[in-house]
């Protein structure tokens, strides 16, 4: 099959991680990872996104069936399960508002700018050559900081699971792929009541 | 006699068939099949054309939530 250009979406998930590391502030560029599946699904009622589009989800199809990167044994049942799912969205999502909130302190100025990347909602990494006090407001840089961790976590939660599992063990769990799932399922459902 | 006959005309195949409940759309077996046989119905659940699958089960080893299986296809 002929390659299009989405088929290299993939180089952009890396590039995502590079500029990040050289300036936080494209961090901000996740943004459009973070709409583009919530646009398709809500507009188009589809999951264009993860079919097509998505950076991460090839880049671990990439590594792990043409590089090799994966042991490829059967993800386990309850990762796939819908409680642990859906557990796993409302979690993601409570560390997304708390990120939030931690931007909105900064802006108002309860609370001071943190140079630091945190993987796994725990460990704090120094990542302040990535940034230079001052080029921007503070919430601006803090927000970078915190999606950057957001996206750098999730990666590697991903990397991981590809590793133990099957390439694409991510998706399965994926929070996007869970919303916008879940927005397809109550368009297709509202449509079903209809005919 | 009329047994046999009926052995010569059925060809036996397999095909792949998705359970939809567990399955979360991700589109892997969009990419990994060669046959374009595998679609996704509305962003739900994947779809797999009974009339173009050969079977291969390609689409089967890459599914992540592994909710993929071949089925034996007695009649064509």
């Amino acid at each position: 099959m002929r390659k299009k250009w989405y088929d290299y979406l993939w180089i952009w998930s890396i590039l995502y991680f590079t500029l990040g590391f050289f300036n936080i502030l494209f961090a901000w560029l996740g943004m459009i990872d973070f709409l583009v599946p919530l646009i398709f699904a809500a507009v188009g009622g589809n999951k264009g996104f993860c079919n097509h589009y998505c950076g991460r989800g090839q880049l671990f199809r990439k590594m792990g069936s043409e590089w090799k990167c994966s042991r490829n044994k059967p993800t386990p049942a309850w990762m796939s399960s819908r409680w642990f799912r859906y557990g796993f969205l409302v979690f993601f999502l409570t560390m997304f508002g708390n990120m939030v909130f931690q931007t909105y302190l900064v802006g108002a100025g309860a609370a001071s700018l943190k140079e630091a990347v945190k993987l796994f909602w725990t460990f704090k990494i120094p990542w302040d050559w990535a940034y230079s006090a001052g080029t921007v407001s503070d919430w601006i840089a803090q927000f970078s900081f915190g999606f950057y961790s957001l996206m750098l976590t999730s990666t590697l939660i991903g990397l991981i699971v590809m590793f133990l599992y099957k390439p694409r063990s991510w998706c399965t769990f994926c929070p996007m792929g869970t919303m916008t799932q879940g927005l397809c399922k109550i368009k297709q459902h509202g449509k079903d009541i209809k005919q | 006699m009329a047994f046999a006959m009926e052995v010569t005309l059925v060809k036996s195949k397999k095909n792949a068939i998705v359970d939809k409940k567990r399955c979360v759309a991700c589109g892997e077996c969009i990419i990994s099949c060669r046959k374009n046989a595998v679609s996704i119905n509305a962003g739900c659940f994947a779809v797999v054309d009974a009339n173009i699958c050969v079977g291969c089960g390609l689409c089967s080893r890459s599914c992540p939530v592994g909710c993929i299986t071949l089925i034996e296809q007695e009649e064509v």
